[in-house]
């Protein structure tokens, strides 16, 4: 196998594995901005 | 005087023009009678044909000569290819056109836009034991991410000669989904999983401030972690900000019709340049053609086989239909209506759509950042 190809591989790891960092930490802001701003009728129906 | 002076065109005509032609007449079939992502697949077809008549004045002849003449399709090119000003121009429409708060009803599902990513990667190693090189191999592999903006910036960085066949294989399997899709996931799910039902809050609402500091938060936060994903997210994000912010009602329909019409037309004959028979008739891209499929196939496989990890966690109460994983794709709304559809198939009391459209807007976030990764990790391997 070339060298691209163990690269790649590496990327592959790295970029996988940000990813889901990337998404774990949206995920815990949506959590977060969801309880800190909940929806109240009144304000919001406007 | 020769035949070769008076009828240039149809002189010096090659089988590889024809070929593009004949490539630029289906394209321009599917689009109509299909209706396969027509609004791109109609310029890029008539766009094929325009560049490949020999002599076309809509590219640059006899550049570097004293005769050079300069083509509307080139100026067109650099300005916004070259530039990256059209794909994210259209991301400003396709932010404005989003709304996010289906995330908010099951914010887990944010994962499978994580998970539905493994076959960009898949393919990238994959392209590499072919034989292509790293930057082509992750511009072939993005092709997976379903998502036509975010493949023509990767591609116009990474691999510019490759521009035109990822980005008719980007768009065409986009169109795809609905043939693409359903065998991966009925192979990988039983008859039972699929007939799973799911507990959603349909009737939460998201708060006003949330859903406008969403957009900003997330344009933060992506950009303190990876720099290189701000201009794809960063434009997403700001259309979507005129779209929740409610006081630019006007500019938001604006970003959504008139801007995203305007930018689709320039867009897809722009791309269409890149389509000459010498560039595109190649065995490359037919691999490339190839290799795109299996990106969204492992795709697929990648977010069906996570969410049935994910259950093997989940108490029976939470477990998740495996082929809302399918939805980790930023194909939208496209594979939420598949998985949907599938879902009341197999049991007509089955309604799906909203966590498969809340895994489908997590894929299209989760497009875009992966996108923004291999921009920023794909240099520093080279």
């Amino acid at each position: 196998m070339s060298i691209d190809f163990y690269k790649a591989l590496e990327i592959s790891g790295i970029g996988l594995a940000c990813l889901f960092i990337f998404m774990a930490i949206f995920f815990l802001f949506i959590v977060g901005i969801d309880k800190m701003f909940p929806f109240k009728k009144e304000a919001d129906d406007k | 005087m020769k035949f070769a002076d008076l009828m240039p065109a149809i002189a010096f005509m090659t089988w590889q023009n024809l070929v593009m032609i004949a490539v630029g007449l289906i394209l321009i079939i599917l689009a109509i009678k299909k209706q396969y992502e027509p609004t791109l697949l109609l310029p890029m077809g008539f766009g094929a044909i325009l560049v490949n008549i020999p002599f076309t004045a809509a590219l640059t002849q006899g550049a570097g000569t004293a005769n050079e003449v300069i083509g509307a399709l080139d100026v067109f090119f650099k300005a916004g290819i070259v530039t990256e000003v059209f794909p994210l121009l259209i991301f400003v429409a396709i932010g404005a056109m989003i709304d996010f708060s289906p995330l908010f009803q099951r914010p887990s599902l944010l994962m499978f836009g994580a998970a539905a990513q493994f076959g960009i990667f898949f393919t990238m190693v994959l392209a590499c034991a072919v034989g292509f090189n790293l930057s082509e191999a992750a511009s072939i592999g993005i092709i997976g991410a379903a998502d036509g903006p975010t493949s023509i910036i990767v591609s116009a960085q990474l691999a510019p000669q490759l521009l035109g066949p990822i980005s008719v294989c980007a768009y065409s399997y986009m169109a795809l989904v609905p043939i693409i899709q359903p065998p991966v996931i009925r192979l990988l799910t039983s008859k039972k999983e699929r007939q799973m039902h799911m507990k959603v809050e349909a009737n939460k609402k998201v708060s006003r401030a949330t859903l406008i500091i969403f957009p900003i938060a997330i344009t933060i936060l992506a950009g303190l972690i990876a720099p290189s994903s701000l201009a794809l997210l960063g434009f997403l994000m700001f259309g979507n900000l005129i779209r929740e912010c409610g006081v630019l009602n006007s500019l938001s329909k604006t970003a959504q019709n008139e801007l995203a019409n305007l930018v689709t037309i320039l867009l897809g004959i722009t791309i269409a340049s890149t389509m000459t028979g010498e560039r595109f008739v190649r065995v490359d891209t037919l691999i490339i053609m190839g290799l795109g499929i299996f990106a969204f196939v492992f795709d697929t496989a990648g977010g069906v086989l996570f969410a049935k990890l994910m259950n093997m966690f989940l108490p029976a109460s939470k477990k998740i239909n495996p082929m809302i994983g399918a939805c980790g794709i930023s194909a939208f709304p496209m594979s939420a209506r598949v998985v949907h559809g599938m879902g009341l198939k197999e049991d007509p009391t089955n309604y799906l759509l909203m966590p498969a459209v809340s895994a489908n807007v997590a894929g299209q976030i989760g497009s875009v950042i992966v996108g923004g990764l291999i921009l920023m990790l794909v240099p520093l391997f080279i």
